[in-house]
């Protein structure tokens, strides 16, 4: 009864509205909603089957060194540390601890920042005059180990970060291997799995902010309208109330994401006649990855508003929301790690690195979950002070200020 | 005499609102403005790598500093003050929406002048650039706020805003937030003058709503 009342409140707020807005334009801009162009077919012999990254030494090192020294003689090092495009000048200390570096990977001295190749000949720093081989004598986990030196001085982030030293090593797809990720996405996503995923990475970004705007106008409703002690007064508890008002966001985000999960899917469904789907995929995956995401989005707008009384909840959810984000962009190829908002799968295919990555995956959604239950229980905790008339939150810090800043004016005066 | 007294008028009424509504905005764009070296490396950084962070990250400024501009009056008993006094509440959210527009020019001028030190390439185009940016999304979440009269709302127009360039920056021509970074400052122009028009737009609406 009481969560009916409180959906109905959420569902006809223009907040709402425009979630479903922001909704649909996420989903139709990023062509989420509809996937019959992109059909996954069993690979036929002979054709190309596109190139993929694959942790091979022999084309990783000598790539990777090789770019370091052209960096190196540059002295600008570029690097994504959250997303982005950096570039890096080292200074005269690092400088040297990066020509040690290429020191030990090459053989060849180095002296004051510069790699000194023979007995007089010393390189000089202009873009590319660097010489130096790759030393034969260097096992793949020592070049690694350096690598791992270089992208600390840089800052991280860097093209010989652990993570991008792959880039350096794309192999084409041989046609077995491209039977054998068609048959995991047959028999472990069912085809509709694949889908699936590639909608929540897309839409995990909306829904990993958006819900704290219902959040933060559920919680200020109350207070707009002066109604705060009417319902203070009510016998419901707080805890019931808090619950109810969560839930009823939580309902309201994701049953509109639940249907556009399903038109999106539905979309293939034709495509595979007489194939085994999950058709259920949609909807665990909705509740499995997304869900967490408007969940301690949710929290974290009651927990605040409740708290302050204010819309702070927004600028403090936005802000990890913006730094999660471009993180993000650095494991688009499905690598997770425990504290991500929205986790990130942005291909299609892809199952393997999602089956290896899983477990990362289900503990960090259930962090999130976690957090998100104890946001809510101490926005219960703040909301039964509050009616007791022991908390009055932001009020009272306001009235404080107010009060110094009249003390201070009538002593002036 | 008169003009003397109208100026007293003009500082008494942007005091106020400076104390009492400006302040914790500023702070915040402060700590957005103040984080952005620590998310975003900005060492000796060329003219395009400059727009990154201008354009990704100080153009938010102009969300937390211009849309709350009419919020104070969501607040009945200050609505009823406002209201009471022979003073035209246009009046004072023009005070308003001129503080706003000049923190946003300050803060990204000193944000510009550290980047200068540390060594970027900082040229006028892409400061007034920044500006125009944080001045445009700034002005969408006001008409939004005018019209709707709700806070989290118009905070979600900016911000879908903001989402839609990150996705889909290269379809929205004229209208591309971050187009600096790909060396193209035709944008920003269109930008500025939008954001004019919106924050006209806004203050008229907001009249209009006042007289009924």
């Amino acid at each position: 009864m009481l969560l009916g009342k409180e959906i109905r409140k959420t569902v006809l707020s223009l907040t709402f509205v425009a979630f479903i807005i922001a909704l649909l334009v996420m989903t139709i801009s990023q062509d989420v909603l509809n996937f019959s162009d992109e059909v996954i077919v069993f690979p036929k012999q002979g054709a190309d089957y596109g190139i993929q990254q694959k942790e091979v030494p022999e084309l990783i090192m000598p790539a990777a060194f090789s770019s370091l020294c052209e960096e190196f003689a540059a002295n600008e090092y570029i690097a994504y540390p959250i997303g982005f495009y950096k570039s890096v000048k080292l200074n005269d200390t690092d400088r040297e601890k990066m020509a040690d570096i290429i020191s030990t990977l090459s053989g060849a001295e180095q002296e004051d920042g510069s790699i000194i190749i023979g007995k007089d000949d010393e390189v000089s720093e202009t873009k590319g005059d660097i010489e130096v081989t790759l030393s034969d004598d260097i096992s793949y986990e020592e070049f690694r180990a350096c690598m791992k030196q270089a992208d600390d001085l840089i800052g991280g982030g860097s093209n010989y970060s652990e993570n991008n030293l792959l880039n350096y090593s794309y192999v084409a797809v041989t046609y077995e291997e491209a039977i054998e990720n068609y048959n995991l996405i047959a028999s472990k996503d069912k085809f509709t799995g694949a889908y699936a995923r590639l909608f929540c990475d897309f839409v995990g970004i909306i829904l990993s902010i958006f819900p704290v705007f219902i959040a933060v106008t559920v919680c200020l409703k109350d207070r707009r309208a002066k109604m705060n002690e009417l319902i203070y007064a009510r016998k419901t508890s707080s805890f019931k109330l808090i619950l109810t008002r969560y839930f009823s966001v939580i309902i309201a985000a994701m049953l509109p994401t639940i249907i556009l999960a399903y038109i999106s899917n539905i979309s293939v469904w034709g495509q595979y006649s007489g194939m085994s789907l999950d058709y259920l995929a949609p909807l665990k995956y909705t509740i499995g990855w997304l869900m967490p995401s408007v969940m301690i989005s949710a929290a974290i707008g009651m927990f605040f508003t409740e708290l302050t009384g204010t819309p702070i909840a927004i600028a403090i959810q936005g802000l990890w929301w913006f730094i999660d984000i471009n993180v993000g962009v650095s494991k688009l190829r499905g690598v997770h790690t425990l504290f991500e908002l929205a986790p990130r799968h942005n291909a299609l295919r892809n199952t393997q690195t999602f089956l290896d990555e899983f477990n990362t995956l289900a503990a960090n959604r259930l962090i999130i979950v976690g957090a998100a239950l104890l946001l809510v229980i101490a926005t219960v905790i703040i909301y039964e002070q509050k009616r007791r008339g022991e908390l009055s939150g932001y009020e009272t810090i306001k009235t404080h200020i107010a009060g110094l800043a009249n003390r201070k004016s009538k002593s002036a005066a | 005499m008169k003009q003397s007294k109208h100026t007293l008028q003009v500082w008494q009424i942007a005091k106020v609102n400076l104390r009492h509504n400006f302040l914790p905005l500023l702070l915040l764009s402060v700590i957005i403005m103040m984080l952005t070296p620590a998310l975003f490396g900005i060492t000796h950084l060329d003219s395009k790598a400059t727009a990154v962070p201008l354009e990704m990250f100080l153009s938010i400024i102009g969300i937390i500093l211009l849309v709350p501009i009419f919020q104070p009056e969501h607040d009945d008993e200050i609505k009823d003050i406002i209201a009471s006094k022979y003073i035209d509440s246009t009046y004072i959210h023009l005070i308003r929406v001129v503080y706003s527009v000049v923190g946003i020019i300050v803060l990204v001028l000193i944000f510009s002048l550290f980047m200068l030190l540390c060594g970027c390439e900082i040229t006028m185009a892409l400061i007034c650039g920044t500006i125009a940016d944080a001045m445009f999304l700034g002005s969408m979440g006001l008409l939004a706020l005018a019209i709707t009269g709700n806070l989290p709302v118009s905070f979600m127009v900016s911000l879908l805003y903001y989402v839609i360039n990150i996705a889909m920056k290269s379809k929205l021509g004229n209208f591309n937030l971050f187009a600096m970074m790909d060396g193209n400052y035709k944008p920003n122009s269109y930008l500025f003058v939008a954001s004019i028009i919106f924050i006209t737009i806004s203050v008229s609406v907001k009249r209009g709503f006042a007289k009924k």
